[in-house]
């Protein structure tokens, strides 16, 4: 069983009419069911960064990181202490600092109190939880957005890549997965994949641009779910395509 | 299937394919370089997005650039040049953002985040001290060589010894598998390599520079290898010294440095250095550096350049450096010839020690002769002679005996007295501008003498004058003149200057910045003296685009510093209308502190226009407690207290204003308005009469004179007042409304509610009109459109206690004594002092046989006003009741 629903983004979900941070922000009364489920779908895009960023600030293996944060969810979801917090701004600062606050109170709690309330766990598969490349350094926060640009690529791939499919252009998508989606040492020139696709040079580099393109746009839908305006869906694109 | 599982490089891979398609590093490149804002580069990626949406410019690689470019942010230069530092600085970028394999990402408390530079020593790594919750620069050395080692823990010695402020500060040495490295103070700023900076700006730097390298002397240490990349300046514009990596203790004959390497940077060493006289370097050794970093400042370019080493090192042994005065010409005199003297050849003839450098650094900049004479044409003859003799020598001679001609001597002599003139001009004009910054900074002082102040900045103005005489058209003296005329608030002298400044040469970045200013002080001034409705007229609007498009050619320009150009960003965000987005900026300004007092106002003009009195007055006291002699903004604060009726602060602000600058027009049009408020109108008509002789064409000024005149009866006078002011403006509405003021006391109804009508015709939310016009109806009788017309006016503004008093008088006729009770106490809360309130109420309470409060009301009444006794009809019962 599970509280959040799965945590794997599943193709061809329905989109949001309207930004659900911003209905979220509008109710702002956390006993409304319209708050509850709101806030249900946006943190269960949530789960691989805040694990992450658990992992880093507190050193916890595996096991015991994966605990915290679903306690962290189910506090979030839970706890009275959500009615006294101003949801304002963006989201993922929000949760940033709703995260920082969480682990100072576990922290302050964890001695005095033995951890393992009964709460139901969330049912992940080990390949989820696959450790990124050691490339240390990174803080907290920063392993965080990155798993945050990380999902919403992921997320944006299948979704462009089901909706090619629909349309009868799935070599377009042949091409971007060829040229974009391998390693360096592995990408082929324009002129062998044109050769192997069956396609003019022209052609190999007009479907790139139109795929990449389009799922910059997929990408932008992504965060129009939460954004409050497009100006803030443009920040946060410049930050997800930023080192 | 890539998915929800994106493996980590592919993610980087598409990253990095998308932000290339989208112009992202183009464009963070130019935020970084500060030639736009994030909020513009946001702007400029969805107009991207709209113009890719409509397909017309599709496929086209680059269109970023061409949007910016497109909206004025960067010249097509500009562009060429961010591409270029683009390809040439991509693969460096990439790789310096990742750490090095195998370090780690932890050591002890510090955790490393990332690669921010390669030293001429070692690596540094940015990293987060998790005990101290404070940012860290982590240095690791690159050659593990026993010698490096040893230099490196030694230098470590050294510099930990060093406490200064302009010297970056070391923590803690340690050491990690081996690799030893030292934990600094994070400088969050950049480094100053090839630039070229406002010359006093370089001064600046190179001063505090030297500071600290006569510090680390005094401690025995000498750097070895000052250059601009050596040096760090922060956000707030502190700047910090740093790698004492070559250095070396002045009196140990340590072998460390021996080892044949060749030490500090050819471009930057001095010729003993070059030479390989490692016991010939000293204090002097750095003086030199110093020299040749103040020489990059100014030029943008090193003193000496080649393309390969050697040719450098040969030209700094054999070469004296390319004037610096024809690289810019502005340089003052004795300006170059600091810089030259600290980069003599010979280090007998430099600055003997940092603190001798820095001492005459300081002559300079207060306009007194330096030890660093320019250098004449002997010097240099007699220079080159004794460099390389035999071939100058006779040379020489050859010269001598031709300019041996009588008749050519007369030229050479008349041409070299002109040159000689113009020369001493340039001079009086650089004097002139360091004294003008310095009265720039003494303008703050809270205990200035201001008329003095004023006859000094007169005097430095006509020394521009006269200076101007001799070089003609000269934009830095025009430049100068203008600054000298804003000092002193001659806003039309300074614009008509800096113009010329701008004809003369149209990119003189800080006469645009001045101009630009003026422009703001302009609107400023009307927009607080003419109110809201100011904003709606051309003339608000002319003055916003003008201002606009002087500071963003200012801020494109390079010459401003971060300050100022914030400054100008947040300017023109507000003039652009994005005031949010202003005031988001300025709030930052503010909350990280330091020099905030321009950030305060920018935003207290925004809340100015929503009417948040409250916060404005304390945003402009915040700003005034920084600056008090800050005119616009007293002027500013006047006004607002007026707003909150706090007439008496009012007028201290205004006699301040006037005191700084007794030609401020606005400053006796608002103490004029205050008076009037006073109900003290000779003063307030003596006030508007001053500010019509320094501004004849003010139809606000004549107007209000018009509204005191009419108060004290001069009736001719007052319809003349608002014929002069319907002349200048025949769509002044207030000059209708105080007509059919002045013609209702002359008995012309009819005329009045005409004058009434065009106002209400020339701006319909001009509450007085109606207010106005509700009252001759009411006397005459049509009550109903009287009731209609105050609706309309409480409808416009909520807050009008004249259209509740004139309602209230409205109901009284009507008799329903309840809606006259409740107007006339709406009134009355919001303006205690309209005697027709109380009387109103008083009315109603009689007529409702409530005499004591009737009679209270009364009273009140006749305190304010005891001259209405005798126009009360019903007193007298009044009384009797109340009495009995």
């Amino acid at each position: 069983m599970s509280l959040y629903g799965d945590t794997s983004m599943g193709g061809g979900a329905g989109f949001f009419p309207t930004t659900i941070w911003g209905r979220i922000l509008a109710c702002r009364d956390p006993e409304s069911p319209e708050y509850r489920a709101g806030l249900q779908y946006l943190l269960s895009r949530y789960w691989k960064p805040v694990y992450r960023y658990v992992r880093i600030a507190w050193n916890k293996p595996n096991e015991e990181a994966k605990d915290l944060t679903q306690d962290f969810f189910a506090e979030f979801l839970q706890s009275s202490k959500m009615a006294g917090f101003e949801p304002q701004g963006r989201f993922r600062s929000f949760l940033k600092t709703a995260l920082r606050n969480f682990l100072v109170d576990t922290r302050r709690h964890e001695v005095a109190q033995k951890r393992g309330r009964g709460k139901a766990p969330l049912s992940l598969n080990s390949e989820e939880l696959e450790e990124p490349p050691e490339e240390g350094g990174l803080t907290p926060e920063q392993a965080f957005d990155q798993e945050w640009a990380r999902s919403l690529i992921g997320e944006a791939l299948i979704r462009l890549e089901t909706q090619l499919a629909s349309e009868d252009k799935a070599v377009y998508f042949k091409v971007f997965q060829e040229m974009d989606l391998q390693d360096e040492d592995k990408r082929p020139t324009y002129e062998e994949l044109a050769k192997r696709l069956g396609l003019s040079m022209t052609d190999v580099t007009n479907f790139l641009a139109n795929v990449r393109r389009r799922l910059r746009r997929v990408i932008a839908d992504g965060i129009r779910e939460y954004a409050v305006d497009e100006e803030e869906v443009y920040r946060e694109l410049l930050e997800l395509l930023g080192e | 299937m890539p998915g929800k599982n994106l493996p980590y490089r592919i993610f980087r891979s598409v990253k990095r394919a998308l932000a290339e398609q989208e112009g992202v590093p183009l464009g963070r490149l130019a935020v970084d370089v500060g030639l736009l804002t994030q909020p513009q580069l946001i702007e400029c990626l969805m107009e991207q997005e709209k113009v890719r949406a409509t397909g017309t410019e599709g496929g086209s690689e680059g269109l970023l650039g061409a949007i910016m470019v497109r909206r004025g942010y960067l010249t097509t230069g500009q562009l060429v040049e961010l591409l270029r530092e683009q390809k040439t600085f991509r693969p460096a970028a990439e790789s310096s953002s990742k750490l090095k394999p195998g370090l780690p990402g932890r050591i002890g408390k510090f955790v490393l985040q990332k690669a921010i530079g390669i030293g001429g020593m070692g690596e540094v790594y940015l990293a987060q001290d998790t005990e101290l919750g404070r940012k860290v620069a982590i240095k690791f050395l690159r050659a593990e060589s026993p010698s490096s080692l040893k230099r490196f823990l030694r230098e470590a010695k050294m510099a930990s010894a060093l406490n200064h402020p302009a010297i970056v500060q070391v923590y803690e040495i340690g050491e990690w598998d081996g690799k030893p490295f030292i934990v600094m103070q994070y400088v969050d700023g950049e480094v100053l390599g090839n630039r070229r900076l406002p010359v006093l700006e370089a001064f600046r730097i190179v001063r505090k520079i030297g500071e600290a390298v006569a510090h680390a002397h005094g401690q025995g240490v000498i750097h070895r290898d000052i250059k601009p990349r050596n040096v760090m300046m922060d956000r707030q514009g502190a700047v910090f010294l740093m790698d004492f990596g070559l250095a070396r203790e002045v009196d140990s004959d340590s072998a460390i440095t021996m080892g044949g390497q060749a030490l500090g940077t050819p471009q930057y060493a001095s010729p003993e250095q070059l030479r390989g006289e490692l016991g010939g370097v000293d204090e002097r050794t750095d003086v030199y550096a110093l020299g040749a970093s103040l020489y990059e400042l100014l030029t943008g370019v090193p003193p000496f350049t080649g393309r390969t080493m050697e040719q450098v090192i040969m030209r700094a042994l054999g070469r004296d450096p390319v004037p610096l005065r024809r690289l810019r010409r502005e340089v003052p005199q004795d300006a170059e010839a600091i810089c030259l003297k600290a980069m003599e050849k010979e280090k007998e003839r430099r600055y003997q020690n940092a603190r001798e450098l820095v001492t005459d650094i300081d002559r300079f900049l207060a306009g007194q002769p330096t030890l660093a004479r320019p250098s004449g044409i002997w010097t240099k003859v007699f220079k080159t002679v004794r460099r390389r003799p035999a071939p100058y020598v006779a040379v020489t001679m050859v010269l001598l005996v031709v300019i041996g001609g009588a008749f050519l001597a007369g030229e050479l002599l008349h041409r070299a007295e002109a040159a000689r003139r113009r020369e001493d001009a340039a001079q009086g004009l650089s004097g002139a501008a360091l004294k003008l910054m310095e009265a720039q900074t003494e303008a703050s002082d809270p205990n200035l003498d201001h008329d003095r102040y004023r006859e000094k900045v007169r005097a430095l103005q006509q020394q521009v004058e006269a200076a101007l005489k001799v070089l003609g058209e000269d934009a830095r003296g025009y430049y100068l003149k203008g600054l000298a005329h804003s000092l002193v608030y001659e806003d039309d002298e300074a614009i008509e200057a800096l113009s010329k400044a701008l004809r003369i040469d149209e990119f003189h970045g800080l006469a645009r910045y001045e101009r630009g200013r003026m422009y703001v002080r302009m609107y400023v001034a009307h927009l607080y003296a003419g109110r809201d409705r100011f904003e709606r007229e051309d003339r608000a609007r002319e003055l916003q685009r003008k201002a606009v498009e002087d500071l963003r050619s200012a801020m494109r320009a390079g010459v401003l510093a971060q300050d100022a150009l914030r400054k100008a960003d947040a300017l023109v965000l507000l003039f652009q209308g994005e005031k949010e987005a202003a005031v988001e900026l300025c709030s930052r300004e503010i909350e990280r502190g330091g020099k905030m007092a321009e950030f305060l106002i920018i935003r207290s003009i925004v809340r100015f226009g929503e009417k948040r009195w409250t916060e404005v007055k304390e945003d402009l006291g915040a700003a005034l407690r920084e600056n008090p002699n800050h005119v616009d903004a007293l002027f500013q604060r006047a006004v607002t207290r007026s707003h909150l009726r706090d007439y008496e602060g009012a007028l201290r602000d205004c006699d301040q204003v006037l005191r700084i600058n007794p030609r401020h027009v606005w400053g006796y049009v608002g103490r004029g308005l205050v008076w009037a408020k006073l109900g003290e109108h000779q003063k307030a008509v003596d006030d508007l009469t001053t500010a019509l002789k320094l501004m004849p064409r003010s139809h606000f000024a004549y107007t209000q004179r018009a509204f005191s005149r009419m108060r004290l009866k001069d009736l001719r006078g007052a319809l003349e007042d608002c014929e002069k002011a319907l002349i200048i403006n025949p769509s002044s509405s207030e000059a209708y409304v105080n007509r059919s003021h002045v013609r209702l006391e002359q008995g012309d109804w009819d005329g009045a509610v005409q004058d009434c009508e065009r106002a209400i015709e020339a701006d319909p939310s001009d509450v007085q009109a109606w207010v106005n016009r509700a009252a001759l109806r009411g006397q005459r009788g049509d009550l109903q459109g009287a009731l209609e017309d105050c609706g309309e006016a409480l409808r416009i503004d909520p807050d009008c206690a004249a259209a509740y008093v004139n309602r209230s008088a409205a109901y009284t006729e009507l008799r329903d004594w309840e809606a006259t009770i409740k107007d006339a106490t709406e009134a009355l809360r919001r303006d205690s002092t309209l005697v027709e309130g109380w009387l109103n109420r008083a009315h109603a309470f009689y007529a409702c046989g409530e005499y004591a409060k009737a009679l209270s009301d009364v009273n009140e009444a006749l305190r304010l006003a005891p001259a209405m006794e005798s126009r009360i009809s019903w007193l007298e019962d009044l009384r009797r009741r109340a009495g009995s």
